[in-house]
């Protein structure tokens, strides 16, 4: 399980759709490199092999689950719709049961009721249980979950960190998982990558980003975190994401770096190794 | 001086159950809810979504209109007092919402926005233009901001210039309601931090509502606990962190635990 | 589910993509000119008042000047459009007709649009006893056959352009109301609405400021398609003989003129029957860009 962290607008997201292919413009193409899915590269692929791979092979959650479902359907319709796409080896008659099954195993109480409910009958944590069902009904291989925890309460988000648990064990999932929260980032991967303005800047396994993070974008960003602020005062990043296209010159944390150097001005730091296989894309390391 | 106090504050909704049906669903949102809050200081008001907190907010600023129960604000009693005369008191009492998205007009410049409060009575055109150059430099943006439209700024931008609003006309107490749920972690630090140093700076006193109680700790002196619509655990905050009573209240600080568990 | 990101995508990419206060409205005008539709009723649109507006400069004649001996000539060199049984020059009187027409579905529309702003936004904001009253008297005012009810009012009065005007717009401002109240209805339940009341704004700042700027997008839109209906409605009234008198030329009595000599002279059916049709085109393309622009952006911000 893969997670990704970074700030609102530093391509999170983008990272997150360009791996089915799913970006939103024509315009927008991914300019250069692989993205390596199975063996295959998805890159080359044409559309509908693409489509065969989405909701079957990769799935995806996005942030807001109050408008990813249809208000005009029944749960039970969008989940059949699903069902009836990918999992071709379900007989009619038994994909209800089915779906039920699934629906109990995220955690949906009295599921065949559920079925004949319109998603604003619905409260927040449910629907993002439902978007979890839609994804993992089709077993896919790989699921990218998008601020899957963002806009919900803090206690619906620690049960939806529990059940990305769950699925990922008993489903034998793959998860991308996107957040600005190094928390829930921390909590549910087990390799972590910092991402700041299209970049990753440190990427290593979660212990050793939490224990001893490097970048000093990483350690800003779990400064952050109120759980772990004492007293009045919180530890915080001056300054904001900058534009993609008004990037500063040099290494593109720079301007709000408190460890900046002459060179971080200058150059974009290449990745460097380190001794515990941490990653880091920083000059303070160039040493090592 | 308890700057605020709420007695026995009840609001309920009617919800037609179907369109041609006569039964009336009634949903109490706010039952009989009481506290003060002491001038200076910093009450956080915590509990999930759907519990009553923005109802709550909206009441004391007289949004909505209570069905029982007295609010006084510096022994006025607000909820008596017709429309007309509370006008004048409302610069005293302001309040920050939510979505910084949702609570800007989106039409209008960051400078009419920040104005509003105070040309919405009648102050000279020197002193408003003075007071929001002012404020706009506390909140941490530039006189360059004042020119822009709110789409074009960032989230923790906008929040400021939501505050910015909200203090201009030198407010007593401001009503923070959930200010930095929908901004990222790291700006929400920001934000908070702009949050202490303006109370420093002007004397607020803030009622902080929020769900998170991590954040509510670090901002609050004392903790009140909300729940379908009444307060079910009033506390200082060390106190409420460190002796939970109520078990809800043991719930909601269970569920913040994972991620001392995942740094073990 | 794709759909809804897809659009919340696109907005923080434009968002982020136009740091200067000019940018958005170079994004505007760059969807404007890539939506052809939009484009040509624009250009239409363009093209009728410049003729509208230069009349008198691009006619050689006088659109009540009669030529002596020459009526009811087919289009030549001296009349382009040829002229009609009085032998008064068409392109002339066509020309002149546009400022009638024109002025006649802008003003309208104008009063139309005005009335239905100030009853939808009191019917929305306020609700209630003022919202029921309202709203009744709208679906009153639907209930009459409008083009009747103009027939009665114009026949009853006499009948010049400015009650032809006030007559149009007064009967037609039952759409843009509701189209409004639905709008403020939405929009006052919106945060930065309830931020201005707290701040003590008044009711009807909060109206002039808050409410009908955010709601001009589908008023705009109904406009545009207002003004075409008008110009249709002015050209019916003035072919029936009760609009615009003679001899001032507009486009319906133009057409009325012709209808005596239809099986002689094609060009004095054709060419205003045209021009009416064209800028009545033109103004629902426009109508239907605005839409695209206008509404579309609002959904994604």
């Amino acid at each position: 399980m893969l997670g990704i962290v970074g700030e609102s607008g530093c391509g999170k997201t983008m990272t997150g759709l360009s791996l089915t292919n799913l970006l939103p413009d024509s315009k927008l193409k991914i300019e250069s490199g692989k993205i390596i899915f199975a063996g295959e590269d998805i890159v080359s692929l044409d559309e509908a092999q693409l489509r065969a791979l989405r909701g079957k092979e990769i799935a995806y959650v996005f942030q807001e689950p109050a408008t990813a479902l249809n208000p005009v359907l029944t749960i039970g319709e969008q989940i059949r719709e699903v069902v009836k796409l990918h999992c071709k080896h379900i007989p009619k008659d038994a994909i209800n049961g089915f779906i039920i099954e699934h629906l109990e195993d995220v955690g949906i109480h009295l599921a065949n009721e559920k079925l004949n409910v319109y998603a604003h009958q619905l409260s927040g944590g449910e629907k993002q249980r439902i978007m979890l069902c839609m994804a993992v009904i089709a077993r896919p291989k790989l699921l990218i979950a998008d601020e899957p925890t963002t806009a919900v309460d803090v206690t619906i988000q620690s049960q939806i960190i529990k059940l990305l648990h769950k699925l990922k064990k008993e489903y034998g999932l793959s998860i991308f998982l996107i957040s600005h929260n190094l928390a829930v980032v921390a909590d549910l991967s087990d390799y972590i990558g910092v991402m700041y303005a299209g970049r990753i800047v440190e990427f290593a396994k979660a212990g050793i980003v939490l224990e001893k993070p490097l970048h000093p974008y990483t350690q800003g960003l779990l400064n952050c975190l109120p759980e772990l602020q004492t007293g009045r005062g919180f530890k915080s990043i001056n300054g904001e994401v900058p534009k993609f296209d008004n990037l500063p010159s040099g290494c593109s944390f720079s301007p709000r770096c408190v460890k900046a150097q002459k060179r971080c001005f200058l150059k974009m730091p290449p990745m460097f190794k380190t001794a515990l296989n941490q990653e880091v894309r920083c000059w303070l390391y160039s040493g090592s | 001086m308890a700057i605020l106090r709420l007695v026995n504050i009840s609001k309920s909704y009617e919800n037609k159950a179907r369109v041609f049906s006569a039964k009336v669903r009634k949903v109490e949102a706010v039952k009989s809810v009481s506290f003060s809050i002491k001038q200076g200081e910093t009450l956080g008001l915590v509990g999930e979504s759907g519990c009553g907190k923005s109802t709550l907010s909206k009441l004391i600023v007289k949004l909505l209109q209570p069905d029982s129960g007295d609010i006084f604000f510096k022994n006025i009693n607000i909820t008596q007092l017709k429309e007309k005369k509370f006008r004048s008191l409302r610069r005293k009492i302001q309040i920050v919402f939510q979505d910084p998205y949702a609570s800007l007009s989106p039409r209008l410049k960051v400078k009419e926005i920040i104005a509003e409060p105070l040309s919405a009575f009648n102050y000279e055109k020197q002193y408003i233009l003075k007071r929001i150059q002012e404020i706009i430099t506390q909140v941490g943006l530039n006189s360059g901001h004042l020119e822009a439209f709110p789409h074009q700024l960032s989230g923790g931008q906008r929040q400021r210039v939501g505050i910015a609003r909200a203090l201009t006309s030198f407010p007593e107490l401001v009503i923070l309601d959930e200010p930095v749920s929908s901004l990222d972690l790291s700006t929400q630090a920001q934000i908070l931090n702009l949050l202490v140093s303006l109370q420093n700076i002007y004397k607020l006193t803030y009622l902080f509502i929020s769900h998170d109680l991590s954040v509510v700790r670090c901002m609050s002196d004392r903790v009140a606990v909300m729940y379908r619509g009444t307060i079910v655990e009033q506390a200082e905050a060390s106190q409420i962190y460190e002796w939970p009573v109520h078990p809800y209240t043991k719930k909601l600080l269970l569920s913040k635990c994972w991620l001392r568990t995942a740094q073990k | 589910m794709v759909q809804g990101t897809k659009v919340r995508v696109v907005f923080v990419f434009s968002c982020t993509l136009c740091p200067a206060p000019c940018a958005l409205i170079i994004i505007y005008m760059k969807i404007f000119f890539k939506h052809k539709l939009a484009l040509s009723g624009a250009l239409i649109i363009l093209l009728m008042n410049v003729l509208a507006i230069f009349a008198p400069l691009l006619s050689s004649t006088h659109p009540e000047d009669i030529d002596v001996g020459s009526y009811l000539l087919p289009p030549c060199l001296a009349h382009p459009l040829g002229t009609d049984q009085l032998g008064r020059d068409l392109f002339a009187r066509l020309a002149y007709g546009a400022r009638i027409s024109l002025m006649v579905g802008f003003i309208a529309v104008g009063i139309s649009v005005s009335i239905g702003l100030l009853f939808g936004a009191l019917s929305g904001y306020y609700g209630g006893a003022v919202d029921l009253l309202i709203m009744r008297f709208v679906d009153i005012m639907l209930c009459f056959p409008t083009f009747f009810l103009i027939l009665a009012v114009v026949s009853m009065l006499e009948s010049n352009i400015v009650v032809i005007m006030a007559v149009i717009g007064l009967t037609s401002w039952m759409g843009v109301a509701r189209l409004v109240r639905a709008e403020i209805l939405s929009l006052k339940q919106r945060d930065f609405v309830s931020a201005a009341k707290a701040s003590g704004v008044s009711d009807c700042k909060i109206i002039l400021r808050h409410l009908v700027p955010n709601a001009m997008g589908p008023v705009f839109v109904s406009a545009t398609l207002g003004i075409a209906a008008a110009i249709l409605t002015e050209s019916s009234l003035s072919f029936l003989g009760i609009g615009i008198q003679p001899p001032v030329p507009s486009w319906g009595n133009i057409l009325m003129d012709a209808k005596s000599c239809l099986g002689i002279a094609w060009w004095m059916t054709l060419f205003p029957g045209m021009l009416i049709f064209i800028t009545v085109l033109g103004y629902n393309f426009l109508g239907e860009g605005l839409r695209d622009l206008l509404l579309r952006r609002e959904q994604e911000g």
